[in-house]
């Protein structure tokens, strides 16, 4: 299974962190148990596993944008967005801590704003895919490693 | 808005797959290195992820094996006499599950999850694992690591050039294996 995340522009600027990055590193000091199981599950599912249904919640943004919550569970603080694509790859985003006292993410002002900016990132990818710039094999996504790709 | 892919982490199932992939793919993603992640991951007690990748793998048994009864979630619950989002959490591989519902899972599932002592021969306990041989490395050397004692080797091309393969068994070496396809003439395989 690919295991992707985002390098994301930040005006003419590459970021440093990718959005799982920034993800672990804004939690890991609050979270830092919870952070651990996630960065550790996700090389479980990298290495050994694959991406198994049971694993994350899934319909978590538009009508098929392959959008999902990963290990979203009653007990935990965190939660995780990602986009599938099929049981080949996951592309990583960002999440947040998800108050117990909310049921949706839209009720959460950063859960919500992340969320809305994978839906974007979905959209472009889909385009990528739809124009071949971006080829889904059974290996994962393949692309030209410094292809940019944007909605303009 | 603008963005490019990284990797946030190395990708290979195993170590066929990765060959396969490195000799397949023509366009690889770039590996991002990030130091301040690296350190906590560095950090990191390997005993906890050991307890995370167990309790998933044999969240992922138990599942396989649902599967193969034929049942799905809702069922299996009203058989364990559990709700199902009980059996969801069992599933996850999030929460710890107690031997005795392990027991009970293998009694109705008709399958065994922790301890083999029944006097049935490993070969009907494991399902057999099929490796597809994609494309041969530089080496000219493949190795197969597993622990299912049944294997089988397939050619992915009609046209795969001579390579030696060697297997080996990671666990459950006592036991006399059987391919369940014999290699063809092309390969010569090592004692295993």
């Amino acid at each position: 299974m690919q295991i992707l995340s985002p390098l994301l522009f930040e005006g003419d600027h590459l970021r440093a962190n990718t959005l799982y990055e920034d993800f672990f590193l804004d939690n890991i000091h609050t979270y830092k148990e919870e952070i651990e199981n996630i960065d550790d599950r996700l090389s479980v599912i990298g290495h050994q596993l694959g991406m198994r249904s049971s694993y994350y919640k899934d319909h978590e943004g538009s009508p098929g944008d392959g959008i999902i919550a990963l290990f979203d569970d009653k007990r935990k603080n965190l939660r995780l967005y990602a986009i599938l694509f099929g049981n080949v790859a996951v592309v990583l985003g960002n999440g947040g801590f998800k108050s117990k006292r909310i049921r949706a993410y839209q009720e959460d002002e950063l859960l919500n704003k992340q969320n809305r900016a994978l839906r974007k990132i979905s959209a472009i990818l889909n385009q990528a895919i739809l124009d071949k710039r971006i080829i889904v094999t059974e290996y994962g996504l393949e692309f030209d490693p410094h292809e940019i790709f944007s909605d303009e | 808005m603008v963005l490019n892919l990284t990797h946030t982490k190395s990708l290979a199932m195993n170590d066929i797959t990765k060959d396969a992939k490195t000799c397949t793919m023509k366009k690889q993603p770039l590996k991002h290195k990030n130091p301040a992640v690296d350190a906590y991951r560095n950090q990191r007690d390997p005993k906890k992820k050991y307890k995370i990748e167990s309790a998933m793998a044999l969240a992922a048994a138990i599942e396989d094996a649902m599967i193969a009864k034929g049942l799905n979630r809702s069922r299996f619950a009203q058989v364990m006499g559990v709700l199902p989002s009980q059996i969801t959490r069992w599933l996850s591989g999030t929460q710890g599950i107690n031997t005795e519902s392990i027991f009970d899972m293998e009694f109705e599932l008709n399958t065994k999850f922790i301890l083999n002592h029944t006097n049935k021969p490993l070969e009907e306990e494991y399902k057999p694992q099929i490796f597809e041989i994609h494309q041969i490395p530089l080496s000219n050397e493949v190795t197969i690591k597993t622990k299912s004692p049944v294997i089988a080797i397939a050619k992915n091309k009609n046209h795969i050039p001579d390579c030696k393969i060697k297997i080996t068994i990671q666990e459950h070496k006592r036991k006399v294996l059987t391919p369940i396809s014999t290699p063809t003439h092309k390969y010569s395989v090592s004692k295993y």
